[in-house]
């Protein structure tokens, strides 16, 4: 009875560890065909990664946009509530726009494209190896990694730390509209005091976590995608697990970068 | 008879699938220039041994040889190399829903070749001529019925110029019209391009249509290798049971376990 536990944990450790190594192969091939591929007269197609650009950054601009605005607008009137008793309320300004910049657009940004692209990245490969289209592309000689994994992995890369700049914009605009319209205070003053306390550390800060963020969606997509089993239902049940593994992933990966930072300033 | 080469040579094959045996010591010469038809009921492993045969997974033990080189023991880049000389026709057709059928068969060529997309767009019209599907460049994958996907992977299949074709089920669940048609198709092709063809099926009619030589599957062993003459003339009831598809006989579809496995040992 003992004995079973001690099995299923080494079992479970087994298989973790084995997930983990899988994951750094898929991660190493990806590099070794970005930088070490071309060389051998492979190179990546850049027309498959402005096609992925443009799927994983103009069609998420709205949504980005969204979150972002309706977060600065919540964060400006839970702070204001707060600050007024102490009658700061010019602060709103500034707390908006450094905790913006520095935590939640890079953060709330990662989620939702991990939701919308990581998403589809694992439910477009997963349908492809479920319907033998992986192997084919085998059998023709075409590494999917190069041809699949390659173009989203840059692609995501470059977009979206551009769809975190916009989504930073869109909060600041959020705690612009309650700061001007609600609070009174002057759009002029507003407007200085946003940026007086934000300094290009705090945006690079920020920013530095979004490309650690991008390889994470895009990585643990396709992994999840090639490790789907079973038709439609290992499809969906695929697509479930890498989300949730991008949103633990991210949570995570914040947390360590963040930590640096912190220690380093120290 | 001029002096046949042998051109794919495989070699007590065995492959495990978790535990359970798929293929249990296949050994076959597959001659060039011949039309190869691997033949067996539902799951007896047939596609695994198409599969080994490209290369595509490896086995538990036993050599795949491809023109006297060794397909199991060579690495990811000369098997790549090797792989352009390799046409597959899969069970799904496989194609890629996400481009068109024209890009569907062009994609071996714009991946292997530099050739000018003028030249590829008119390789790709005359292949889809041959499999009669001239004038349907522009439609997607899931615009097609499945015996017009069945031919499209057929000419992408073909369009690297291979020699030699993998076919899986080609015929499956086609009209019986369609399944004459593209058994006709298996066989211009083999004759005009002077290929090599392995083809997987279950129909019997068409292994009279095709084959020069036939080997039936049962269990993941070659119970007998011969001319389809041979084959009817065969004395194995397993063989005959098959062939007329008789429910009385060696073949028990409830108790597959144990009978038959002696007989298959004897
Ligand atoms: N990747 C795999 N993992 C585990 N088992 C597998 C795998 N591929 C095939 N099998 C098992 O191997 C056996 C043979 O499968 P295979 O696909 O070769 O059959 P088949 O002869 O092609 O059947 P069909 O005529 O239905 O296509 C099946 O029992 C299947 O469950
Ligand atoms: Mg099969």
């Amino acid at each position: 009875m003992n004995l079973d536990i001690f099995y299923k944990i080494g079992c479970a450790v087994k298989e973790w560890i084995q997930i983990f190594v899988e994951f750094v192969q898929l991660t190493y091939q990806t590099l070794y065909w970005l930088f070490v591929g071309p060389f051998h007269k492979k190179p990546v197609k850049s027309v498959a990664v402005f096609e992925q650009m443009v799927f994983m950054g103009t069609k998420s601009i709205i949504i980005v946009i969204f979150v972002m605005l309706f977060t600065g607008i919540v964060l400006a009137m839970q702070s204001a509530f707060q600050l007024s008793k102490m009658g700061g309320t010019i602060y709103v300004a500034s707390l908006v726009s450094v905790s913006i910049c520095r935590e939640l657009g890079p953060v709330l940004t990662a989620l939702v494209i991990a939701g919308r692209i990581g998403a589809a990245i694992t439910a477009e490969v997963g349908s492809m190896k479920v319907n033998e289209q992986i192997e084919a592309l085998e059998t023709m000689g075409i590494n999917p990694i190069r041809y699949l994994v390659v173009p989203k992995v840059v692609a995501l890369f470059f977009m979206l730390p551009c769809l975190v700049v916009i989504g930073n914009f869109a909060g600041m605009v959020g705690g612009y509209i309650i700061g001007v319209l609600n609070l009174k205070i002057n759009a002029y003053l507003y407007i200085q005091t946003a940026f007086k306390y934000l300094s290009l550390k705090d945006i690079y800060t920020g920013l530095s976590k979004t490309f650690v963020f991008a390889m994470i969606i895009a990585l643990v997509g396709c992994y999840q995608g090639f490790h789907t089993k079973g038709g439609a239902v290992g499809v969906g049940r695929a697509t479930t697990i890498s989300v949730v593994t991008s949103f633990i992933l991210i949570i995570l990966a914040d947390c360590v970068v963040t930590g640096i930072y912190y220690f380093k300033d120290m | 008879m001029p002096e046949k080469r042998v051109a794919i040579s495989v070699q007590n094959l065995v492959k495990y699938f978790g535990g359970r045996k798929v293929l249990d010591g296949v050994s076959l010469d597959i001659y060039q220039g011949e039309t190869f038809v691997i033949m067996g009921g539902s799951g007896c492993g047939k596609s695994t041994l198409l599969r080994h045969m490209t290369g595509a997974i490896a086995p538990t033990s036993g050599k795949v040889f491809f023109h006297g080189r060794d397909l199991t023991t060579m690495n990811d880049e000369e098997k790549e190399k090797l792989k352009r000389r390799f046409g597959m026709c899969f069970q799904s057709a496989a194609l890629l829903d996400y481009l068109n059928v024209a890009d569907n068969v062009g994609l071996p060529l714009v991946e292997h070749t530099h050739l000018d997309p003028k030249i590829i767009r008119m390789i790709v019209k005359m292949k889809l001529g041959l499999v009669g599907l001239q004038g349907y460049e522009d439609l997607m994958p899931n615009m097609l019925s499945g015996g017009m996907k069945k031919r499209v992977g057929l000419a992408r299949a073909i369009a690297l110029d291979p020699e030699i074709v993998f076919y899986d089920e080609p015929t499956a669940g086609l009209d019986p019209v369609v399944c004459a048609v593209v058994d006709k198709l298996i066989l211009d092709l083999s004759h005009k391009l002077l290929l090599t063809s392995i083809v997987v099926t279950h129909n019997m009619e068409s292994v009279y249509r095709i084959a020069d030589r036939a080997a039936m599957l049962y269990r993941g062993k070659v119970l007998e290798v011969g001319t389809p003459e041979e084959i009817k003339n065969s004395k194995n009831p397993i063989v005959q049971q098959f062939i007329h598809g008789q429910i009385e006989g060696p073949i028990d579809f409830l108790r597959l376990d144990q009978e038959s496995s002696e007989l298959v040992d004897s």
